[in-house]
């Protein structure tokens, strides 16, 4: 019987007390090289899955709002205001540093 | 998309085109409601104007707080925000009132409006009355609706949020409704809207007449064979009811009651049995004119009454460097077939004056008279309650006066002598 893999979301914050996690450890698949420390999640990995999702979509879109109002089927004012919240939502994090 | 915020997926120019037909929506059904929407918070009706004032209205209701939200969401907006957006959303916003004025069609939605209707009791206990504020009052629900989406424009389309918004907001609906009002104001007091204005302004100098478009002094010609003769219709509104009179100037100035005045939409009968008279016509708009068919024991001729100011001859004025006529001043009316005496009574109290008539071979009863003037030797005076008026000269003393006596189709010469 085959199960299919079911797609890990990566937390960014604690589920205990919600402060940023920290990258502890890093492996490699291949080798089985193991690399421990504290490592700071970049800030794009820190933005909740739909907004990853948004990034991606707008990069694709070569950066074009209109492009990107057409395709999720929103107005244009709504996906500016989308992607304005997630700048400044990367701001406050970068800030926070 | 929710109902009280639909701008979270409609385009900008789906958005506009639906707004731009919504505005001339809302401006046709105004003027056949004859409501003209000065603000989303100020409706006035009665106004007869014409259809471009509606119109103009309408686009500044969309365009001038529309400007405001822009400027100020520039200013205060983190976002680059769009001239097309915000005006736009702001139109969109506009689909509301279309509803909101489909209230105001039936007649009695209008009535309620005015505010001479408001304070009058026995309007208010009719059923007219009921069903007008019942109408008025559910135009609020669409009016509240409009006034959300118009909030959610504003947070949509500039990005805005908390005091902000609301500041950017209050100040575009209250600043918006202001300049309106003012912008309107003025365009309603210049030529373009005179026509529908005429109305108003001839009343509001009259304290017969009321704010009732139809109410008034007209005054016309009647051409007919033989003769030209001036006819003039006085039309009063009160407590829901016309009453009116004519006035025949050519004929001793006599009044009439009129027995019956309608009007219903721009149709108006009217009719003296008396004199056989009937009257069927339309009232244009500004209800500056009445033209029509009158009729006279079956003569039909066509008639066009035009509405002139109201005149208010009552009253009593003596002037001149010479002695006034006072005491009682006594002659001789020859009608054909009869001589009636005629009396005259010109009697000073004070500051005022008591001037009346007797017939004293007609039951010698004291008729007062409405209207006299004596300037220097220039003497007139007038009952037209009888259709009677007198135009003479009095002599260096004032105790002979000579002159014309008019009475309906009767004109005397008539002297009368002091006693």
């Amino acid at each position: 019987m085959c199960r299919m893999k079911a797609k890990k979301k990566l937390p960014s914050s604690c589920p205990s007390c919600d402060n940023a996690l920290k990258i502890g450890e890093l492996f490699c698949d291949k080798c089985e090289t193991r690399v421990s420390g504290a490592f700071d999640l970049p800030s794009m990995l820190r933005l909740s899955a739909s907004e990853q999702e948004f990034v991606m979509d707008f990069v694709k879109s070569s950066g074009s709002l209109k492009t990107m109002a057409v395709k999720l089927g929103l107005s244009y004012p709504t996906v500016r205001n989308l992607l304005d919240e997630i700048i400044e939502k990367l701001n406050a994090m970068e800030s926070g540093k | 998309m929710s109902v009280f915020n639909p701008y979270g997926k409609i385009s900008e120019v789906r958005a506009f085109a639906i707004g731009a037909a919504a505005v001339f929506c809302a401006a046709t059904i105004g003027y056949f409601a004859n409501a003209l929407m000065l603000s989303p918070l100020k409706i006035i009706s009665g106004l007869n104007v014409a259809y471009p004032v509606f119109l103009i209205a309408q686009f500044l209701i969309w365009l001038v707080p529309a400007l405001i939200f822009y400027a100020l969401g520039k200013l205060l907006s983190p976002s680059h925000i769009r001239l097309v957006d915000v005006f736009s959303f702001t139109a969109f916003a506009q689909v509301p009132l279309v509803f909101a004025m489909a209230f105001f069609l039936p007649p009695c939605a209008g009535e309620i409006l005015n505010p001479l209707n408001i304070l009058n009791e026995s309007y208010l206990m009719q059923t007219s009355a009921a069903i007008g504020l019942m109408l008025a009052a559910a135009s609020l629900i669409p009016l509240i609706f409009g006034l959300v989406w118009l909030f959610n424009a504003v947070k949509v389309s500039a990005n805005l949020k908390g005091a902000r918004l609301w500041g950017t907001y209050l100040t575009g609906l209250i600043g918006g409704d202001i300049a309106v009002r003012m912008l309107m104001v003025s365009l309603l007091s210049t030529s373009f809207a005179m026509s529908g204005l005429a109305a108003s302004d001839a009343n509001a100098g009259s304290s017969k007449t009321s704010d009732s478009p139809i109410a008034g002094r007209y005054e016309g010609v009647i051409k007919a064979p033989g003769q030209t003769l001036r006819y003039v219709v006085i039309v009063d509104y009160e407590d829901g009811e016309y009453f009116a009179y004519s006035e025949h100037p050519d004929e001793g100035g006599a009044r009439l009651p009129i027995d019956k005045f309608s009007k219903k939409g721009s149709n108006v009968e009217f009719s003296t049995s008396q004199l056989g008279i009937s009257f069927k016509g339309k009232v244009n708009r500004g209800a500056t004119e009445i033209s029509g068919t009158f009729s006279q024991n079956g003569l039909k001729i066509p008639l066009k009454l035009k509405k002139t100011e109201m005149k208010d001859e009552k009253g009593f004025e003596l002037k001149g460097d010479g002695p006034m006529m006072s005491g009682k001043y006594s002659g001789d009316l020859r009608f054909p077939g009869q001589k009636l005496r005629f009396e005259l009574y010109v009697e000073k109290n004070g500051d005022k004056y008591d001037i009346y008539t007797k017939s004293p071979d007609q039951g010698g009863g004291k008729m007062a008279v409405e209207t006299f003037r004596q300037n220097g030797r220039d003497v007139m005076f007038a009952i037209p309650d009888i259709g009677v008026r007198f135009e003479g000269k009095a002599d260096d003393s004032s105790d002979l006066v000579s002159g014309t006596f008019f009475q309906y189709s009767f004109k005397i010469p008539l002297k009368l002598k002091k006693d």
